[in-house]
């Protein structure tokens, strides 16, 4: 065995004739650093934490819950004036209150909705995809382009139709959105899935979604580590080409972790006799006040529809 | 006639892509006994835990499990299934990834309600294991929340309210301290008491010493090295070194520094041969 001694340089550390960028450079990342943190946070709070379990709908039994919401975001997909959609978004809303959703949550879903949304709302309320009145003119070619096959109109204009269209589109989003997160954030996940798998959701899909839902959490945790791991030896940030590299493997070794982590929990639950049929403990049998939830959802989704209809 | 808990016959495994991890091992393991499987790291013992509790499969030989071969097959198929995860408990090396659930008491919970035990029953076992082990005041926290010591117990309770005959421990006494250690040395000794059958992971030999009375060592080549009384293996210096279980090393005391195999349980009395004075 090769004899254990330090090195001459470990024992005479001498960094005075070292230069590092001045410090101002690693302040300038910090609030990038602190953005992540915060994203980080926020989803590990969303996948892990539903904050109204305590609440009204919090009690409802599960089963009658995902099915009441499951016909209000039914409705939602059939409605398709405008004042019905923002009948159902007040109502959603007016939910959300009642049950104690922090507003700021409320918000960072909602911020979520426009975002992913905008490659088709901004198409579609144009004379691109929906002819109509012009509402405001963006550009103006001056003649007919070619693109290819395509044949582009002489000027790309806002709609009248176009905008109806992406308001309804954006709505409905929306809605389908606040009123899921009602119930995520109502319901302990492990609930939920329970609740999913006794209204007749493929024994499978419960398994996928059970393990996904602990790998990203799973993964979140790594990512910090990995990421606090390298902010403990940095002293100021690097060239932007050695941090992107340092982005890709740190990626690559996420996901290497990542896998074994949520390999050895999958196998801590079989082990403990999950077979995919996920069994938890359901306090409560159904009340009146459950079987009440559910024909309220019913009766406002059927006079919005009927509404809508006129 | 004592019933075999696991008999396993020529088994070889090899993650994919990689070298084998365990090759050509062959046992067999008693009701109510007590194995520790030692060896160096990376020798394949974890894997072979896996083995035994039908996670992984054997690509040769096989693994029996009370009388059935543990195959995909026969590990997800009802009835075996179930009675092979009800008797059988996995106390994983990493408690972060043992506990899953949102509070301790669910944790606890989660194994039987997987066995189908009636919701009074599971309450019962929940609440007797959480008394048995002292965390009634840990009850609603998140197992994330908690200390390793405290993971370790709800790790181990966890199992515990399956009321499984078999428990196959990874490493169970590695980052605990001395406290702790002691607690789960006394605890192991309860349940052998009881007749459940230990089969443990470790490094320490002091461990192994204190709780398990048979030994399969398990050679740096992956090869099984030794099964026996644990007394003698840990008597055997020429065995203990060649499967890197202790080292030759310098260290001092009786105001000397000298060299020899060292193990910490029994070796301190020997002849000083290579000593110099301070």
């Amino acid at each position: 065995m090769n004899e254990l001694t330090i090195p001459e340089w470990y024992e005479n550390s001498d960094l005075d004739n070292v230069t590092c960028p001045p410090r101002a450079s690693r302040r300038a990342g910090a609030p990038v650093r602190r953005a992540l943190a915060a994203i980080g946070e926020a989803m590990t709070k969303f996948l892990i934490d539903s904050p109204c379990v305590g609440s009204w709908l919090g009690a409802v039994e599960p089963r009658l819950k995902v099915a009441g919401v499951f016909l209000l975001v039914i409705a939602c997909t059939l409605l398709h004036s405008l004042w019905s959609l923002g009948a159902m978004f007040a109502m959603a809303v007016t939910l959300a209150l009642s049950i104690g959703l922090p507003v700021k949550r409320l918000l960072g879903v909602w911020l979520g909705a426009p975002l992913f949304s905008l490659a088709i709302i901004i198409p579609a309320a144009t004379n691109l995809v929906t002819p109509g009145d012009a509402v405001l003119r963006i550009w103006d070619f001056g003649g007919s382009v070619h693109l290819g096959p395509w044949v582009l109109p002489h000027a790309i204009i806002v709609t009248d139709s176009g905008l109806t269209v992406a308001a309804r589109f954006l709505l409905r989003s929306l809605d389908c959105i606040t009123l899921s997160y009602l119930l995520i954030a109502s319901t302990d996940s492990m609930v939920l899935l329970n609740g999913l798998r006794r209204l007749g959701m493929p024994k499978v899909f419960g398994m996928v979604l059970t393990m996904t839902q602990r790998y990203l959490a799973v993964m979140l945790r790594v990512a910090e580590e990995i990421h606090l791991a390298k902010l403990s030896r940095t002293i100021s940030a690097g060239p932007l080409r050695n941090e992107q590299k340092w982005v890709a493997a740190g990626i690559g070794m996420l996901f290497r972790r990542t896998q074994k982590l949520a390999g050895e929990v999958q196998n801590a639950m079989i082990s403990r006799g999950y077979d995919g049929d996920l069994q938890i403990r359901l306090r409560a049998a159904i009340k009146a006040s459950d079987v009440m939830w559910l024909i309220c959802s019913l009766a406002f989704a059927f006079v919005l529809y009927v509404f809508d209809k006129r | 006639m004592t019933e075999v808990v696991f008999d396993v016959n020529d088994v070889f495994y090899a993650y994919p892509g990689c070298k084998p991890a365990l090759d050509d091992v062959s046992f067999k393991i008693s009701q109510g006994e007590r194995v520790a499987i030692l060896g160096a790291n990376a020798s394949g013992k974890s894997t072979l835990l896996h083995l035994l509790d039908g996670l992984y499969f054997a690509n040769r030989g096989q693994v029996a499990a009370f009388d059935t071969v543990l195959t995909e097959d026969s590990v997800e198929t009802p009835p075996f299934s179930r009675e092979f995860r009800q008797k059988v408990g996995f106390l994983f090396q990493n408690s972060d990834a043992q506990l899953f659930c949102p509070t301790v008491a669910e944790e606890l919970a989660f194994g039987p309600l997987q066995l189908r035990l009636s919701e009074a029953d599971v309450e019962r076992r929940v609440s007797d294991t959480l008394r048995l082990f002292g965390i009634e005041h840990l009850r609603d926290r998140s197992p994330q929340t908690l200390s390793g010591g405290e993971k370790k117990r709800v790790a181990l309770a966890s199992i515990i309210t399956c009321s499984p005959k078999v428990i196959l421990l990874d490493e169970p006494s590695a980052g605990l301290d001395p406290r702790t250690q002691q607690w789960l040395t006394e605890f192991l000794s309860v349940l052998h008491k009881s007749g459940v059958t230990l089969i443990c992971t470790s490094h320490d030999l002091s461990f192994v010493a204190e709780v398990f009375d048979r030994v399969l060592i398990i050679s740096e080549e992956h090869k099984l090295l030794y099964d026996g009384p644990t007394k003698e293996a840990l008597h055997d210096l020429n065995l203990l070194l060649s499967a890197n279980l202790i080292h030759s090393h310098e260290h001092f005391h009786e105001g000397k520094i000298h060299v020899h195999p060292h193990l910490h349980e029994a070796w301190h009395e020997h002849e000083h041969g290579e000593r110099r004075k301070v």
